[in-house]
């Protein structure tokens, strides 16, 4: 199985299986036109985020794959403890979600963001973005 | 939030579907208010839009990428200020310029010279009116001219969808003066106000002459209270019809007649959907049979849906035989809705029983289908079944069905005089009953 090293913004190195790093859209465009041989570097994502990101990604492809035992249930129980997390952490997942082109994670935490927007007043909504200011700060 | 670009802010509100979210949303802060109002393609308003013109200009400016506009003007009182008129209507053209879908209802102080206005500057693909009473037809004083804004939005060659309702002042003769307009046309609905006004119409205008217009390109047509006698009002709307027609729904029309039936259904070979009303009370001008029937049975093999109603139980010359050749010939024929047709009986019930496809039967007032059509249905594929009115069928009917029917996943049976609710235990999962 041929590897791709991702090197995140701490310059922590990730090595991954080149199937995983394709499901995103960036780095498949980046092995595209750089090549395998050197690392690829993803200056705009913490090491904490994109080992979650991989995470996701890894799970995903192991329910998807033949043979995979998991029910829709367990999925989404994964899908929704996966984005059950602090605003900030939320909101930096989007972000590179967003930037490394992951379609499917892009979707779950656009989604959960909206969901929390839902039904809420003008105040609390505001308050739920200047939380996320605040904590970054 | 200044973390998140616009561009991913955007992503997030495309999720947010309800106005009241959106709007509180928007109030949020400045950032939310201008990622929000790009965002934004579709509004309604209402009464409460005061003063109109100045009111719609705003909203228009606010939110910059409206492609619809739909305006209802239901339950307005004069001291509600004054409606929309035909210089709003301008407004909205100037000021809205990506728009493509307007709906009006009940807008009392639009006239010809508004709609003309509108047809002339816009991009409109989809246009409704419901009840907009001092719209008319022909221009005053001449007799076959045709109105200015169909021709408009004729001319301009976009508009694909036109849904007319309730708007006394257009017959059908007036829908001539889409001209070219006619062959980028995929769905018309087309429903002459009031049921007084058919004798006038009759013996009127659409009853003497005919239009002659381009139909090949609809895909869905439904006629309310037109006049299609042949070489008269809309016939050759039916006549021109193309295989592109998969909805067709024909309500109350006036002199439809079998030809008729039969070509369309000839022609028409990809109809999925077919509704047909007939009156009875015009039953010397309306002359449908069981050949209209066989040519559906024959022609129209992918009809998934039909709905067959006759306005006052009888019509004399379609029988239960015309009705059972089509659920069987139709072998797609999921959906079948039967309405105050006093002819089908226990032997239209055999055919639903040995139709392969059916899935759901509707009887409304059938009063001749009794117990034995109804413990029949044991070995039928029926799936769902309502009954509604249906004075002949009785409790022992079901009692022979009950534990025999696995396939019966929903009953229905609403006000039918002789059926108990005890006789209906068993017979499918999900029961509802209502008696009143």
């Amino acid at each position: 199985m041929v590897k791709v090293t991702l090197k995140s913004a701490e310059g922590d190195v990730f090595e991954v299986d080149e199937e995983l790093a394709l499901e995103s859209l960036m780095v498949k465009n980046m092995i595209e036109d750089v090549g395998l041989d050197s690392a690829i570097s993803l200056p705009n994502v913490s090491s904490t985020i994109l080992a979650k990101v991989i995470e996701y990604i890894k799970f995903h492809m192991d329910a998807q794959k033949d043979g995979s035992k998991k029910t829709s249930e367990e999925i989404k129980a994964f899908d929704d403890d996966f984005v059950n997390v602090g605003i900030p952490t939320l909101f930096e997942m989007v972000l590179a979600s967003n930037y490394l082109n992951v379609k499917s994670l892009l979707s779950l935490t656009c989604n959960t963001v909206a969901n929390m927007i839902k039904t809420k007043p003008p105040a609390e909504v505001k308050e739920m973005f200047t939380s996320a200011k605040q904590a970054k700060a | 939030m200044d973390a998140l670009p616009d561009e991913v802010l955007s992503h997030v509100f495309s999720r947010i579907t309800s106005t009241a979210d959106r709007n509180s949303l928007a109030l949020s802060c400045k950032r939310c208010h201008h990622v929000e109002r790009l965002q934004r393609w579709s509004l309604r308003l209402g009464c409460g839009l005061h003063p109109v013109d100045e009111a719609l200009v705003r909203l228009c400016k606010r939110f910059s990428n409206l492609v619809g506009v739909e305006i209802s003007y239901l339950g307005w009182m004069s001291n509600q200020g004054r409606q929309l008129d035909d210089q709003g209507l301008a407004l909205l053209s100037e000021n809205c310029r990506l728009l493509t879908t307007l709906k009006l209802s009940y807008c009392c102080f639009i006239t010809d010279t508004g709609l003309g206005n509108l047809g002339r500057s816009s991009n409109l693909e989809v246009l409704t009116l419901n009840f907009i009473p001092r719209i008319s037809g022909a221009r005053a004083g001449s007799l076959h001219a045709c109105p200015q804004w169909l021709e408009h939005l004729g001319a301009e060659g976009r508009l694909e969808n036109l849904f007319i309702r309730n708007c006394r002042g257009v017959g059908e003769l007036d829908l001539a003066g889409l001209g070219w307009g006619w062959s980028s046309l995929r769905r018309l609905v087309f429903e002459v106000d009031g049921s007084n006004y058919r004798f006038l119409k009759e013996f009127g205008n659409a009853g003497v002459c005919g239009i002659d217009v381009n139909s090949e390109s609809l895909q869905l047509l439904v006629l309310t209270n037109c006049v299609v006698t042949p070489r008269r009002g809309l016939s050759s709307v039916l006549a021109r019809c193309s295989s592109a027609l998969v909805d067709l729904e024909l309500n109350m029309c006036l002199g439809l007649r079998d030809e008729q039936l039969i070509a369309l259904a000839e022609t028409c070979s990809q109809l999925k959907s077919l509704t047909l009303r007939l009156s009875s009370l015009f039953e010397g001008s309306t002359r449908i049979t069981d050949a209209s029937f066989c040519a559906l049975a024959t022609h129209c093999v992918f009809l998934e849906k039909a709905c067959i109603g006759f306005s006052s139980g009888e019509f004399h010359f379609v029988t239960v035989a015309g009705l059972a050749l089509v659920i069987q010939g139709c072998c797609f024929l999921k959906d079948l809705v039967l309405e105050n047709v006093g002819c089908f009986n226990d032997e239209g019930m055999e055919a639903v029983c040995s139709s392969g496809s059916l899935e759901t039967l509707e009887l409304v007032v059938c009063c001749q289908v009794g117990d034995k059509g109804i413990s029949g249905l044991a070995c039928s594929k029926l799936r769902k079944l309502r009954l509604c009115r249906c004075s002949g069928i009785t409790g022992t009917g079901f009692n022979s069905l009950a534990g025999r029917s696995p396939k019966l996943n929903v009953l229905e049976v609403e006000n039918c005089p002789r059926v108990v609710i005890d006789s209906l235990e068993g017979v499918a999962s999900t029961l509802r009953y209502k008696q009143s």
